[in-house]
């Protein structure tokens, strides 16, 4: 209960500075300084997955493979942490797909893999999206995920290795390309468009995609519930099933790492981010300002709720190891899992029902 | 292109010249299910559909006795429809191995043909074709995508469509016909048989809309020429996207039916000779088709690359007294695959491909049916094996891929219970050259009714 003081506290405290932000620089704020620094981040850590799996192929020792899983999961970061704001370029230009495609395609990948085709990264580019990206990779880094996640750098084979090298290059180039289209251009095919986030940043008449600010205003809330409601009804109630007897480890993102709940974490954090304007050591103001300016407790609810739904996901870790895809499994497990989907989905309900409509306030 | 519409026009205009202009009667136009029409008295075209035959039949009987009279112009229609009932199995994701059992029903079509006959020898056809129910917008269910995606497809064309409206005009003296509109195209087994009873098993072609548009039909000119038992055809039409050509149907999504308008940057050409009559099953041919498809793309400046499709089919089938047989061979290329492949990765929205945007350069289809006609008892099983590889030849970096050379063998029966009404039966198994996905079956029974099956 102290504890729950003291976070309100801070809530009041962190609501009372950001309340006389106004809603361009909440807006200008959010653009560059959450989503723009997050697509930056983004590319930046895919280059050093791309470096780390370099050095692991040109030398396969324990040490480079571990380096290659933690570049793996720190470039995992950026990316679920940007998964509530899936509009602009990432959609129009098709990269959501290119990067983070699931379940990956273990038996078209195996076919490929015999194939005596030689693995560039022309190659992977031209297979489906389901044989490129994050869990490509992801599973040949990793172990089978059902009983461990890892595994030791001999059983990588040459061809494994010639893959890795051309999709993770692949993937530093398609996160590059997203980033630049923020920051530069978000239309290659025309070459005067000027980066994303100054469209976004700069609503008006003249702006193609958002007439006012309450247009962004109101992507941004989108973003955000769309998010929360892969999450509770798609993340994590599909590999449930109806009952533990149909609990489907095939449906499960990321189980070969034993990545999900952090992945499931860093999504709820991209909420976060958005709604509170804090991203890394960057502070406010978020779509909370505006909510601030209707209601007060009801803005220091939701970031509460938000908190919440972010120490229920990591709570689903079961105590003797393993990940979500583990979890799924156990009696006790379901009924914490069960417990984060039930409070994902009424933070979705607030935000639908109480935050949407203080945009028209 | 120009050349070629200036040529089809000049070869319409002497085949006009040749013919009297024929006069009407000017009584009320009347509507009429086409009854069963006896030996035509007259000497009147061929056509090559097998309704067109007996209404000309018909026609020409009426014009020449001079006892009745018909009036033009004239309403005249037909139609058909079916409601199938089937189970298969499927995986719930690309990962699963084990099939599960989907149970479905589906009130698949029901087809509207009508003829305004204006004259002797001129008429307006068109066709209007419910599918599943007729609605506009539908959710589809996309098990290979993410965790599954319910997804909201609009299906403008697909699901209430008119797939046919064209003017034919015939000039008897030169056994030459000309259609302008929209018509079926004369390249595939499922474009030319396209009512139920003019084939046994419940689609004419099961694996063609892996490979080309289903029942496909372009807007544009043709001109038809007889010679003896030969018909050929040369025509251009409308061209294909390049845009919406995907991994599972290869050519088949450019079929422009997702917008309200058709690009029309790029037409193709469409060549064909027939030997007696396909639509029948007693006729073989030999049909052509080459278009380019990159100028019919939206987005402009992502390919500048040809992306041609050529067409060879070798389609036909006989009857032996009650023994018959009906088959194809469909070879397909396309320029540039590689290129469009990596043209359609980047796109977004509803266009977006995600895992389905690889594209084979060669493609091909070959089916066999074998049938029995038990005419006394209008029964007819059958025996059908069909096979696809839309990966059958890769470019550059393209990976072939063998999930999509797929195996289907199939058998089961027709049977006209009522003088209309039929009843179809088909078992399928079907199996893929993927390493570890195992067989899957299908079995499906179709109810439904052919007007034209009076004839």
């Amino acid at each position: 209960m102290k504890a729950l003081k003291l976070m309100a506290a801070a809530l009041a405290f962190v609501g009372a500075t950001a309340q006389a932000a106004t809603n361009q620089e909440i807006i200008n704020h959010v653009s560059y300084n959450v989503i723009l620094a997050t697509y930056n981040d983004l590319a930046s850590q895919a280059a050093n997955l791309n470096a780390a799996v370099n050095t692991l192929a040109a030398n396969p020792t324990e040490a480079n493979l571990a380096k290659a899983q933690d570049a793996w999961r720190a470039t995992r970061i950026p990316w679920e942490s940007s998964e509530a704001f899936l509009f602009g370029p990432v959609d129009s230009l098709g990269i959501d797909p290119l990067l983070d495609t699931w379940p990956l395609n273990i038996l078209d990948l195996d076919s490929v893999l015999k194939s005596n085709r030689a693995i560039t990264t022309d190659f992977v580019r031209a297979l489906g999206t389901n044989l490129q990206g994050f869990h490509t990779i992801e599973y040949l880094l990793f172990g089978d995920g059902k009983s461990a996640n890892t595994k030791p750098a001999s059983a990588l084979t040459a061809k494994q290795f010639e893959y890795l090298k051309a999709t993770t290059a692949l993937l530093a180039e398609n996160t590059a390309y997203l980033a630049n289209s923020w920051s530069k251009n978000y239309d290659p095919e025309n070459p005067s468009a000027p980066g994303y986030v100054q469209v976004i940043s700069a609503p008006g008449f003249d702006n193609p995609f958002y007439s006012s600010d309450r247009a962004v205003m109101e992507e941004f809330v989108q973003g955000m519930m769309g998010i929360l409601d892969e999450v509770a009804n798609g993340k994590m109630s599909d590999p449930m099933g109806a009952d533990i007897n149909s609990a489907n480890m095939a449906l499960v993102e990321s189980p070969f790492s034993w990545n999900s709940l952090n992945d499931f974490t860093n999504n709820i954090r991209s909420v976060y981010s958005i709604y509170t304007g804090h991203y890394r050591s960057t502070k406010g103001p978020g779509v909370k300002a505006l909510v601030e300016r209707v209601d007060a407790a009801l803005a220091a609810r939701v970031e509460g709720e938000i908190l919440n739904c972010m120490q229920l996901i990591q709570a689903i870790r079961p105590a003797g190891g393993g990940d979500f895809g583990q979890a799924i499994f156990t009696h006790d497990g379901r009924a914490r899992a069960q417990k984060a989907i039930d409070a994902l989905n009424a933070l979705h309900a607030t935000m639908e029902n109480e935050v949407l409509p203080t945009l028209d306030m | 292109m120009k050349r070629l519409l200036l040529a089809i026009f000049a070869l319409s205009s002497i085949a006009n010249a040749q013919e009297p202009t024929s006069s009407s009667t000017t009584t009320a136009p009347t509507t009429e299910i086409q009854a069963p029409v006896s030996a035509p008295t007259t000497t009147s075209i061929e056509e090559e559909d097998e309704d067109d035959e007996s209404r000309e039949a018909a026609v020409s009987t009426s014009t020449t006795n001079g006892n009745v009279e018909k009036a033009y112009p004239k309403f005249e229609f037909t139609s058909y429809g079916y409601i199938v009932f089937g189970q298969r199995e499927t995986f719930k994701t690309v990962q699963n191995l084990t099939p599960i059992t989907r149970r479905e029903m589906d009130l698949a079509e029901i087809a509207f043909e009508g003829e305004y006959i204006l004259s002797d020898s001129s008429k307006i056809e068109f066709e209007i074709e419910i599918e599943h129910g007729g609605v506009g917008t539908v959710v589809e269910f996309d098990p290979f995508e993410e965790f599954g995606e319910f997804e909201q497809e609009i299906e403008k064309g697909g699901e209430v469509v008119l797939p046919e409206l064209y003017y034919k005009k015939t000039w008897k003296k030169t056994n030459t016909a000309l259609k302008v509109g929209k018509f079926p195209l004369f390249i595939a087994l499922g474009s030319v048989q396209t009512k139920p009873h003019m084939y046994a098993s419940i689609l004419a072609s099961d694996l063609e809309a892996r490979m080309i548009p289903l029942n496909w039909t372009e807007t544009g000119v043709q001109v038809e020429q007889k010679f003896s038992d030969f018909t050929a055809r040369l025509g251009v039409v409308s061209g294909l996207n390049s845009e919406f050509f995907r991994t599972y149907n290869w050519i088949g999504g450019g079929y422009q039916r997702h917008f309200e308008t058709t690009n029309a940057d790029d037409l193709a050409t469409l060549a064909s000779i027939e030997w007696g009559s396909v639509a029948k099953g007693k006729g073989f041919a030999l049909s052509y088709y080459a278009g380019n498809t990159t100028g019919n793309r939206y987005k402009v400046d992502k390919l500048k690359e040809d992306a041609e499709v050529t067409l060879w089919t070798l389609m036909g089938g006989y009857k032996f007294g009650g023994f018959g047989f009906s088959g194809e061979v469909i070879e397909g290329t396309l320029e540039n695959s590689n290129l469009v492949s990596a043209a359609n990765a980047t796109l977004g929205g509803l266009a977006k491909p995600k895992a389905f945007a690889p594209l084979g350069h060669k493609a091909r289809l070959e089916s066999l049916q074998i049938y029995y006609d038990f005419a006394s008892i209008r029964l007819t099983p059958f025996l059908k094996w069909e096979h696809v590889n839309t990966f059958e030849e890769v470019e550059g970096n393209i990976n072939k891929n063998p999930r999509y050379d797929v195996t289907r063998n199939s058998g089961g029966l027709m049977w006209f219970f009522d003088q209309g009404a039929f009843l179809k039966a088909q078992y399928a198994t079907e199996v893929t050259e993927l390493d570890g996905l195992p067989e899957t079956y299908q079995a499906n029974i179709a109810f439904g009714f052919d007007i034209d099956s009076f004839k």
